[in-house]
């Protein structure tokens, strides 16, 4: 009988032993799991960062690029910007390994990246198209990511003539935009062509030039030139990051 | 019998054991002084990484090392840092990590908490091509 009764006793025992040990399981896995998952979001706010540092690095060399190409710089000059910047980004992350390729697109317009289109539809585009594909890397981790990065200038010009004789009175109006958005030109030069294969002539203060800036991206300008009735207008511009872009169009007489 | 005695014994010593490896692991869930630095820490880093992308994210930050304005980056770092008991010092390399501030861009203030830095490849947007490694350094005044 008492044999019997030791026996229960320790049967109890054993059960606290056994949920104390299934407790310590839990607490462990659960400990286990909210270390690992402290980590991850480490890892990840260090890629993130390292993501969007690079990013914008990348996008500030394109539009360095392109303000030197429309300016009359080499075209070679976006992949060896970029390839500067890649081996400065190689050579410097310490926390992570980071590669960072550039593929300039070269799918008509575009060429070698650049896209130069100033022709005579009342519509001036300088682009820059790059596909990126960016690696980071650490002992375990790694995060790959591939994206596209494009900059256009664009420049729009409108232009009415009006008057008898040969004295012309001109209003044109241009807009700008930076990635289709409306954007300030940091200047704007105007010229008349009066005959085909002609040289062009500045519009100054002589014409009684008078520029209103509409202070969103468009600006109306007026003045007066000897002239026939159809002659071409052209407006040069930089916009505030310094890319060049040129519109040109035929100013229709009403 | 006596066997069985002497093994209610054994069971609650391993019963004590068991209960006191409990008792010490359940303190390591207690956040400890060091936790709550390396918390600290990861905190003023993002704030020196968000404070660096921020400052670069309309090319101010390029633009103000082309023109040389310490003074007027010292300010805008001040401006974004969220508490200004916080001490940071900001220094300019090239790509070749020769520094090219030789007026420090500081706070100013005296350190004695822990540092933290945060670096940025900052690439210019002018039409003369250039790259720099920016180093912020940050820490929490006492």
């Amino acid at each position: 009988m008492k044999r019997k009764s030791t026996r229960s006793n320790n049967s109890g025992q054993a059960l606290i032993i056994a949920s104390l040990v299934i407790t310590m399981l839990l607490l462990s896995t659960v400990y286990y799991v909210f270390e690992i998952n402290k980590d991850g979001l480490k890892d990840e706010m260090t890629f993130e960062y390292a993501f969007l540092a690079t990013k914008l690095s990348a996008t500030n060399a394109i539009t360095s690029a392109l303000a030197n190409i429309s300016n009359g710089g080499e075209p070679t000059v976006l992949l060896t910007d970029l390839n500067k910047l890649a081996s400065v980004i190689r050579n410097h992350y310490y926390e992570t390994k980071c590669d960072l390729s550039s593929i300039p697109l070269n799918v008509t317009p575009y060429q070698d990246g650049i896209r130069i289109s100033w022709n005579s539809n009342g519509s001036g585009i300088t682009s820059a198209y790059v596909d990126f594909v960016m690696n980071f890397s650490e002992l375990s981790t790694q995060y790959d990511s591939e994206y596209s990065t494009n900059i256009t200038t664009t420049l729009n010009i409108e232009g009415t003539s009006a008057g008898s004789g040969n004295v012309k009175s001109v209003n044109v109006t241009c807009r700008m935009y930076n990635e289709g958005e409306p954007a300030l030109a940091n200047s704007i030069r105007l010229f008349y062509q009066n005959e085909t294969e002609g040289s062009w002539t500045v519009v100054d203060l002589s014409n009684n030039l008078n520029t209103i800036d509409y202070g969103n991206g468009t600006y109306f300008m007026s003045f007066n030139v000897y002239a026939q009735n159809s002659f071409q207008i052209s407006a040069r511009s930089q916009d505030l990051r310094d890319i060049f872009v040129v519109a040109n169009t035929t100013c229709s007489f009403v | 019998m006596k066997f069985l005695a002497d093994n209610r014994g054994q069971i609650r010593v391993i019963e004590a054991f068991f209960a006191s490896v409990l008792l010490l692991s359940s303190l390591m869930l207690i956040p400890s002084d060091h936790r709550m630095e390396n918390s600290n820490d990861e905190t003023l880093r993002n704030v020196a990484q968000r404070t660096l992308i921020t400052l670069d994210g309309d090319g101010t930050l390029s633009r103000l090392i082309e023109n040389q304005s310490w003074a007027t980056l010292r300010k805008c770092v001040q401006s974004l840092l969220p508490s200004p008991a916080t001490w940071f010092n900001l220094t300019i390399l090239d790509e070749n990590m020769n520094p090219l501030n030789l007026v420090q861009i500081c706070s100013g203030t005296s350190i004695s908490g822990n540092m933290v830095a945060a670096e940025y490849v900052c690439a210019s947007s002018d039409i003369s091509f250039n790259v720099y490694v920016v180093r912020l350094q940050l820490s929490s005044v006492s």
